[in-house]
């Protein structure tokens, strides 16, 4: 019934088949990287992708800009937000303009300006987020452990007992270390290599209906 | 690459080409399948009926992951993929969407999908894209805080982030736990992992979160993906014997350096 739909419906059958075309070639590149003529095509399908993706860029900031110079014409009480968003919008663009009329710079990361802009403004924002990790980290294992959740409680019993077997203090005791190393070599690799290997074949699966047009979470029509 | 690579490649890459099909055909021919539970489900599918009761939304998020040119995360895609199936069952029971992402691609994906399944439900006017929120661009930590925001700020019956987050997903499941969400999780990434164990009421747990559409919205196909995951990984682990065999007689000098299925 649904392929028959599909078939029906170009809207829906030629986003597919392109995006279904270009993925099986891109991933043949992938794998067999020898192939040169399938290297090319691939070459060329992926600067299509970058260019289709920066028009997109441009678009997409364009509708934020508008968005939130309407939003801050509006009554909404959480409208000063917009013009942090604005500033962070128009900032990078006028500093790599700047950058390259000034100093012939195309790369705004070179950019000294824009390095001081990173440096005080973003860096510390993201540093006191990633702070507040601890905090919260230690809540929510309090808060699990008091919970009695099973798997809640293995997880903090383990790194309580990780961390104190790592104070300074027990450092001398004989075989401490290599048991330490020894757990972390093999018991914890072998964990998480597990986990890599289940997520990976789901991803080749997955991956795999998506390219064939079984699953299209990406299709808006 | 090797042969012995190419050959496990090709192998890998034709079982997972042709096995779902084949057992598509078979679940559909009447083959009965013996799924182990998966708790977290049963967790989102009582947030969906009392999400048409309370009219509170359900939020889902397929994380702070790109879909961007080479750096395609899968995870994002199976987040999108199990928000595609909650939406379509939310959108015919009546219950709301919200939903966030950190990728430009993804939240386009998310509007198209949650859009596409209240029109399909016969349901247009209850589609609100002002709860399809892009919170940030390919910067996880600020992904983190946006839905931190959110997660506190505004009414909703159960939070479904299940995709791609890192160290930073304390930010907001903490906040969540600490307001009493119901929020379930899941994620291949060990540090996520760990916080969530630790605040999520239902945790899926690696290679679960590629199953999990498959509960959520049980179709011959669905059930054909998780047996062809099962053959696969059984796969790979003859494999690694295989290799850790051909390895070692190499190294004892029984079989000649430059035998053709020995790794480089």
């Amino acid at each position: 019934m649904r392929r028959i739909d599909l078939l029906r419906n170009p809207k829906r059958l030629i986003p597919i088949l392109i995006g279904s075309v270009a993925g099986i070639f891109v991933l043949i590149d992938r794998l067999f990287p020898g192939i040169g003529s399938i290297n090319n095509g691939s070459q060329v399908l992926l600067s299509w992708a970058t260019v289709i993706a920066a028009f997109a860029l441009i678009a997409g900031s364009i509708n934020v800009i508008i968005h939130h110079i309407k939003r801050l014409t509006s009554t909404d009480p959480k409208r000063w937000y917009s013009i942090a968003l604005l500033l962070g919008v128009i900032i990078p663009p006028a500093l790599a303009v700047y950058g390259y009329t000034t100093q012939g710079r195309a790369n705004v990361l070179e950019l000294g300006l824009f390095q001081d802009v990173i440096r005080w403004v973003y860096a510390p924002i993201s540093i006191s987020l990633l702070a507040l990790l601890t905090f919260f980290a230690l809540t929510a294992a309090i808060h699990a452990f008091g919970a009695g959740q099973r798997e809640a409680v293995i997880v903090v019993s383990v790194a309580l007992v990780f961390l104190v077997l790592q104070l300074p203090l027990l450092a001398g005791l004989p075989y401490l270390g290599e048991t330490l190393g020894w757990i972390q070599r093999y018991i914890v690799m072998a964990g998480l290599r597990g986990l890599i290997f289940g997520a990976a074949i789901g991803a080749i699966v997955a991956s795999i209906r998506i390219l064939l047009g079984i699953d299209l979470p990406y299709l808006d029509r | 690459m090797s042969p012995f690579e190419i050959l496990v490649v090709s192998l890998i890459l034709t079982l997972a080409i042709a096995l779902p099909f084949v057992y598509a055909r078979l679940v559909t021919g009447g083959r009965k399948i013996n799924r182990r539970p998966l708790p977290p489900i049963d967790l989102i599918n009582s947030a969906l009926a009392r999400s048409a009761e309370t009219g509170q939304p359900i939020h889902v998020s397929p994380g702070s992951g790109s879909l961007d040119g080479s750096t395609i995360n899968p995870e994002t895609l199976a987040g999108l993929v199990l928000a595609q199936r909650i939406t379509d069952i939310a959108a015919r029971r009546g219950a709301g969407i919200a939903a966030s992402s950190g990728d430009p691609i993804a939240h386009l994906a998310l509007r198209g999908t949650v859009r596409r399944a209240y029109r399909d439900a016969g349901y247009s006017e209850d589609y609100r894209p002002e709860l399809i929120q892009l919170l940030a661009a390919n910067d996880p930590i600020a992904f983190s805080a946006g839905l931190s925001n959110r997660i506190t700020s505004e009414p909703m019956e159960a939070s479904i982030t299940v995709g791609s987050f890192e160290q930073g997903y304390l930010l907001f499941a903490e906040p969540g736990r600490a307001h009493n969400i119901l929020q379930i999780a899941g994620t291949t990434d060990q540090q996520a992992l760990t916080a969530a164990l630790l605040t999520a009421n239902g945790t899926l747990l690696g290679e679960e979160i590629y199953a999990a559409e498959a509960y959520i919205a049980p179709t011959p196909l669905g059930f054909a993906r998780i047996l062809t995951h099962d053959v696969l990984r059984s796969v790979i682990i003859g494999v690694i014997i295989l290799g850790i065999i051909l390895v070692s007689l190499g190294q004892l000098a029984i079989l000649p350096q430059d035998f053709p299925l020995l790794p480089r």
